[in-house]
C-alpha cells in the first residue's frame, strides 16, 4: 500500500467513526482532478463545480461500502466516472459547447497565461482550447472518458482497468483508439 | 533499418514509455529518424495529448469549493438525522398529546364505564332513599327487586308515605292483615305522582273490624 492511499485510508477510518471534517482532507486531495474531470466531460463551469460536489457527497455516504479491496482513489474515480457516465446520458444536451466559458464578473476565466500584450495570440489560443474541447466532447464515450482519465488524471492502465471493469488490453486498445481518433480530428480542424 | 510504418499503438506505447525492451524502443527511434512521415505523426501525437492537458489545466475550481462541499455534507446529515427522527417526535408529540387530553378530562378514561357506574350509584341512592321514607312511615318492607320495592304500611299512614314518595310511581291494594300476600296485583291502583293521589279514607275507622293495610309496591 503506497503512502498516498494508507493516508486516504487513515482519514476514511476517522470519518467513519465519527469525525466528519476529517473528509476535508480528501476532498482537498482529490478537488482539482476531480473537477478537470468532470468539467472536460460537462463542459461548463457551473455544472462541473455542482457535479463535482455531489461526487463528494456520494462517496462520504457511501464510505461505509468501501470494503478496502482496491485503493481509494481507484474507488473513488469510479465513483466519478459512473456520475459523469450518467449525467452525460440524462443530459444529452451538454454536448453542446458553450462558445463563452468565461463570466462576466471574470471570476472563473480560462486560466491561461497572461498575453494581453499580444491579444491576437490569445484569441487563437482560446479559440484552440475551445476546438480541443469539443472535439473531446465528441469523442465515443468509450473512448472519452478513457482519455480522460489517462491523459488528464495520469492514472495507470491498471487503474483505469480497476474503475472502469475492463480487461488491460482492452483498457490499451481503447486508449491507442481514442488518441488516434481525437489526433486526426485536430488535424482536420487544422490545429495540429 | 526496418522499412515499414510504426504502428499508432507502438506510438501511444513509446508516449506512455509502455514499450518493454530497450532494443524495441531504438528501433522505433532509429525508424522516426529516417521516416518523416511516422516522426511527424509522432509529433502530432505529442502536441494533442499536450493540448489535451492544456485544456483540462485552463480551468481550476474555486478556493471555496472544499468548504462548500463541506457546508452541504453537514446540511444533508442533519436533514437526514430529521428525517429519521420525525417518526420518533411524531409519536411522542401523540403520546403527550394524549396524556394531556386524558387528565384534562376532556374525554374520561372509559365513557362506558362511567355511565354504567352514575347509573348504579344513581339506583342505589334512590333505593335507599325510597326505603328511608316508607320506614319512617311505619311500614314494612317484604321485597326489594331491581323493579319495585315491595311493602305494607298501616292504611292510616299510606297518605302521609305516598307524599313524601313524591313522583314514584306507586301500584297499591287494601288488604285486610298486614301479612297477607297479594296475588293479583292486577286489581292494584296505580298512580304516578304525590299530586295524583286519590286515594281516600272512607268514614272513620273502626276498630271492631279487622286491621286494615295497604299493600304497596313503589317502582323504579
Amino acid at each position: 500500500m503506497s503512502n498516498s492511499d494508507s493516508d486516504d485510508i487513515k482519514v476514511i477510518d476517522k470519518v467513519l467513526a465519527g469525525d466528519v471534517n476529517a473528509f476535508a482532507k480528501i476532498i482537498e486531495k482529490y478537488k482539482d482532478k476531480t473537477f478537470n474531470y468532470v468539467y472536460s466531460q460537462i463542459n461548463d463551469y457551473d455544472e462541473a463545480l455542482d457535479i463535482t460536489q455531489e461526487i463528494f457527497i456520494m462517496t462520504i455516504e457511501a464510505l461505509r461500502s468501501f470494503r478496502r479491496e482496491s485503493k481509494f482513489s481507484t474507488w473513488f474515480y469510479s465513483i466519478m466516472v459512473n456520475y459523469c457516465k450518467n449525467y452525460r446520458k440524462k443530459n444529452s444536451r451538454y454536448n453542446v459547447i458553450p462558445i463563452n466559458n468565461t463570466r462576466e464578473d471574470g471570476a472563473y476565466e480560462l486560466q491561461i497565461p497572461d498575453l494581453r500584450e499580444n491579444p491576437e495570440q490569445e484569441v487563437i489560443r482560446k479559440d484552440s482550447l475551445r476546438i480541443i474541447k469539443e472535439e473531446i466532447n465528441s469523442l465515443p464515450d468509450d473512448y472519452r472518458e478513457i482519455l480522460l482519465l489517462r491523459d488528464i488524471e495520469g492514472l495507470s492502465y491498471n487503474e483505469i482497468a480497476e474503475i472502469l471493469d475492463i480487461s488491460l488490453p482492452n483498457v490499451k486498445v481503447r486508449i491507442h483508439r481514442g488518441r488516434e481518433f481525437l489526433k486526426n480530428r485536430l488535424l482536420e480542424r487544422g490545429l495540429l | 533499418m526496418n522499412t515499414a510504418h510504426v504502428p499508432f499503438q507502438s506510438m501511444s506505447d513509446l508516449y506512455d514509455n509502455d514499450i518493454c525492451t530497450e532494443d524495441e524502443r531504438e528501433a522505433i527511434r532509429a525508424h522516426f529518424n529516417a521516416c518523416l512521415e511516422c516522426s511527424t505523426d509522432y509529433v502530432r501525437l505529442e502536441r494533442t495529448l499536450q493540448m489535451v492537458k492544456e485544456c483540462a489545466c485552463s480551468c481550476c475550481p474555486p478556493e471555496s469549493l472544499p468548504m462548500q462541499i463541506m457546508r452541504k455534507i453537514r446540511l444533508r446529515r442533519r436533514r437526514k438525522l430529521l428525517a429519521k427522527s420525525i417518526p420518533a417526535m411524531a409519536a411522542s408529540v401523540l403520546i403527550i398529546a394524549g396524556i394531556g387530553y386524558f387528565n384534562t378530562g376532556v374525554v374520561p378514561p372509559s365513557r362506558q364505564s362511567v355511565a354504567i357506574d352514575s347509573n348504579i350509584i344513581g339506583l342505589l341512592s334512590d333505593t335507599e332513599h325510597v326505603i328511608d321514607i316508607i320506614r319512617k312511615h311505619n311500614a314494612t318492607i317484604s321485597d326489594v327487586t331491581d323493579s319495585y320495592i315491595e311493602g305494607t304500611v298501616p292504611l292510616a299512614s299510606f297518605k302521609s308515605l305516598r307524599r313524601d314518595l313524591g313522583f314514584h310511581k306507586v301500584a297499591y291494594v287494601l288488604v285486610e292483615e298486614s301479612n297477607q300476600g297479594v296475588r293479583d296485583w292486577g286489581s292494584a291502583v296505580e298512580e304516578v305522582g304525590a299530586d295524583d293521589v286519590n286515594y281516600r279514607i272512607q268514614g272513620v275507622p273502626d276498630t271492631s273490624v279487622p286491621k286494615r293495610y295497604i299493600r304497596f309496591r313503589v317502582y323504579r
